[in-house]
């Protein structure tokens, strides 16, 4: 009796439904975006996820005060704020933008982004954020709410790009409410509430990364209602995965792998170079580097084109010095691109006397793409023209500039985390570097016209300033040497409109990611 | 018995705090975790600072007794990467990880066991030939590969199961095939060995003389003999296991503690590490403590010594 019963039961509940109508609440028929990665960040506040992951995810879920038009010409434009004036050369007042919806259903406040720039989060010495302030924040003095929707940034200095800063990287406003509500800062990091096109509905270490859509997104309603950002480790699996359409979109997919991907009717391939170059730096101190001819018989032994079509099928950008075309005015285009020339090098070896000393060169596994296989390939071509260069294996988790152990040169990369120099070449090779640190690379010079790349403010003198560090960091005092741009390629199902930017964030905002 | 389980015990905790010590050592003496938290090109002050902070600058002898007095005392410590209990999060990966090994060792000794005795009772002869053959095939290819096998042929052909993920039923089938039937193809071996073994003992040849159905006689008399030495199997296999999970789970996505533990290690995610090494150590001693135990129930001839 009561087998029959249950299916009686359920016809009836069934016909109830039929007959109420449509909901009040429309179905949400919005699809899941499942994106492969090889990894996530740890957590998803952005004061502890710096990492090229960490831009990946973070952005969807924070937003800045103003943004780079990262898909036109890199200008600012509003984004939580309207508008934005000069008061003073150090006085910066912001207009909010009006009825901005934190994750918590609060409205976004200049009070929030008072205690977003403050002590308890970010400038104070105990805040989580403290150690980002050297890098982001050297000028700026204090943050003031002038009224509900009025914020006044004060800089220590007439700082060129402190607009541009509030577009980057620690800018992002995060709910104070919240904040304050949280147990702990652990636990906030694990779900923080931001203003972003999504929120957080959980970090799983090592697993997955679930965002839900912000149906109040001030840019409008995400058309994905679930964003899954899964780690899938191998790459293959990564591969097959999208193949056989559990995932819509996988990332980093090795340029060995695009050709497979290309040949499905399902499946394109989007992305290219990044706003990273992988570099070689130098060791100035060592006993045979030390001759800036050695350093540069290896610069001008390296065919990068080779490198560049051996190892990402041509696919990625070999820049005229440690620059990128996105930096705008501050671009020197006119700047000499890289030679590759034999004899050149052979003259320099002989000029400086070099009996074929060892040189040691220290590489990762394979930490950055196709890096063992790009170091073998230099170490011939060094070879080729007699320089003694010995590959030593370091691990991310060892010293890459260590001291000791004959120390010469070896394997980096170099990120622009604005559309400014100050925020490459000074940044990773002024006297705050690892490389000074390390007593690898100093210069006075290369040091003083930094400092006015940092301070000045009339474009012309900076670009000048900046032609002179390139000129010394890249040839006159060899520090470091670009091999080529970096590239992030993504295999995506054709059913989903969405592309990259030249900057790692991923951009699932309404605007930018669609369905077919 | 009592003797037996005191023995055991003792022996678990000498094998858990040997691996402890092992690996507590192993992670400082092989990178800074400092280093390996923080960008290659992270600033000295800022690794000092999180050397500091984690108690690393710390002399090693006053770092591991510090470890071990917090361990005894149940905390295993925050993880470096996201600042969560290690045990936690560790815990939580666990029961994805006994489920696929669960069911691969199910696979392993059923499809395993089922092969031996097949090749046995044929010896010589082309199924004994053929199985063995594919046992050792099962067993030396790479898992790796023969995960990327499946995902190519059952994913991405055939469309039947998802290429990863999980845990759900569907997602487990992959890397529990994978698991099982590696192992699968020891066991096959072993049971063939372990049967012809006890067929050649006189007690079968009088068994066998009764008017017994081959199935009756496989199972009562021929089984109880050969299945003995699986006992002694199935405490290596599990550790077989636990290190062949990590490789499986990584290629299926499978959000488990096996590779949880590769990620942990590279990025030198101490407590997450001594956490997992703890838990597999403890598991591993009482596997091999609930081996003797079922050795003592099963062989007469210990249980009455």
């Amino acid at each position: 009796m009561k087998l029959l019963r249950a299916p009686a039961l359920a016809g009836a509940f069934v016909a109830c439904l039929v007959l109420a109508g449509p909901s009040s609440h429309a179905q949400d028929n919005r699809p899941t975006l499942r994106i492969a990665v090889q990894a996530n960040p740890p957590t998803a506040e952005p004061l502890d996820a710096e990492s090229n992951v960490g831009y990946r995810t973070n952005y969807s879920i924070h937003d800045t005060l103003l943004q780079f038009d990262y898909a036109g010409d890199f200008q600012l434009k509003p984004h939580l704020a309207e508008s934005w004036n000069w008061k003073s050369p150090t006085e910066l007042e912001v207009k909010l933008r009006q009825g901005v919806k934190f994750h918590d259903g609060n409205e976004m406040t200049s009070e929030d982004v008072v205690f977003s720039f403050g002590p308890e989060r970010l400038t104070g010495q105990k805040a989580p954020g403290f150690p980002m302030v050297r890098r982001y924040w050297v000028s700026l003095d204090k943050v003031e709410a002038v009224d509900r929707y009025t914020v006044r940034f004060t800089s220590k200095y007439q700082d060129p790009i402190f607009e541009q800063r509030l577009a980057a990287w620690t800018a992002q406003i995060i709910s104070k409410a919240a904040y304050l509500k949280a147990p702990d800062y652990n636990a906030w990091r694990l779900k923080p509430i931001g203003a972003g096109p999504y929120k957080v509905d959980r970090v799983v270490a090592n697993d997955a990364i679930v965002l839900t859509a912000h149906d109040d997104y001030w840019g409008g309603k995400p058309n994905a209602k679930t964003v899954l950002f899964k780690v899938v480790p191998e790459v293959s699996a990564r591969v097959a995965g999208l193949l056989a359409g559990d995932y819509d979109i996988s990332s980093d997919i090795p340029p060995d792998q695009l050709k497979v991907l290309e040949s499905n009717k399902d499946i394109k391939i989007v992305g290219g170079p990044v706003n990273n170059h992988r570099v070689i730096w130098f060791d100035k101190t060592h006993p045979v580097l030390k001759d800036p001819r050695i350093r540069q018989a290896m610069i001008v032994s390296i065919d990068r084109q080779a490198i560049v079509d051996a190892m990402w099928d041509g696919r990625t950008k070999i820049p005229n010095g440690l620059q990128y075309d996105f930096y705008g005015k501050m671009y020197l285009q006119d700047f000499p691109k890289y030679r590759f020339d034999p004899e050149e090098a052979k003259k320099l070896l002989k000029e400086a006397g070099y009996k074929g000393e060892e040189i040691t060169f220290r590489s990762f596994n394979n930490y950055y793409t196709a890096e063992l296989a790009t170091t073998q390939a230099m170490v011939a071509m060094w070879q080729s023209v007699g320089l003694n260069v010995r590959i030593v294996m370091v691990e991310p988790g060892g010293a890459l500039f260590a001291p000791g152990d004959g120390r010469a040169a070896g394997n980096w990369s170099n990120s622009a985390l604005l559309p400014d120099p100050l925020f490459s070449l000074w940044s990773q090779h002024g006297p705050a570097s690892v490389q000074k640190a390390q007593g690898a690379w100093e210069n006075e010079e290369f040091y003083k016209q930094g400092e006015v790349l940092e301070r000045a403010t009339d474009p012309q003198t900076r670009r000048e300033a900046f032609r002179r560090m390139l000129q010394i960091n890249e040839w006159d005092d060899p520090g470091v040497s670009s091999l080529h741009q970096n590239a992030v390629f993504y295999g995506i199902r054709k059913n989903v409109d969405w592309a990259p930017y030249i900057f790692l964030y991923m951009d699932l905002g309404p605007a930018r990611l669609k369905f077919k | 018995m009592t003797r037996t389980v005191l023995t055991a015990v003792a022996r678990l905790v000498i094998t858990v705090l040997l691996a402890v010590t092992f690996v507590f050592v192993i992670l400082r003496v092989s990178g800074d975790p400092a280093r390996a938290l923080l960008p290659v090109d992270a600033p000295e002050d800022q690794i000092a600072a999180v050397r500091a902070e984690w108690g690393l600058d710390k002399p090693l002898p006053e770092q591991y007794v510090t470890y071990v007095m917090k361990l005894a005392s149940g905390d295993f410590g925050l993880s470096l990467n996201d600042r969560q209990p290690a045990l936690r999060v560790v815990v939580e990966k666990i029961p994805s990880t006994l489920l696929l090994m669960g069911t691969g060792l199910v696979i392993a000794f059923t499809v395993g066991s089922a092969l031996g005795l097949l090749a046995a009772s044929y010896r010589g002869r082309a199924p004994d030939r053929l199985i063995m053959s594919l046992a050792i095939f099962v067993h030396s290819i790479p898992s790796f590969l023969f995960g990327i096998l499946l995902i190519l042929l059952f994913a991405v052909a055939l469309r039947l199961l998802p290429s990863g993920g999980g845990p759900s039923l569907l997602h487990l089938l992959m890397p529990a095939a994978v698991i099982g039937l590696s192992q699968a193809g020891v066991v096959a071996r072993f049971v063939r060995s372990s049967t012809l073994e006890v067929l050649a003992q006189p007690y079968i040849t009088v068994a066998s003389l009764k008017p017994l159905p081959r199935w009756y006689f496989i199972r009562a008399h021929v089984l109880p003999g050969s299945a003995l030495p699986l006992l002694t199997l199935f405490g290596f296999s599990l550790g077989g296991i636990i290190a062949g999970a990590a490789i499986v789970e990584s290629v299926f996505a499978w959000p488990g503690v096996g590779r949880f533990l590769v990620f942990s290690v590279a990025r030198r995610d101490v407590a997450v590490v001594q956490t997992i090494v703890v838990l597999v150590a403890t598991m591993m001693a009482f596997a091999n403590l609930a081996t003797d135990l079922l050795y003592a129930i099963f062989d007469p001839r210990l249980r009455t010594s």
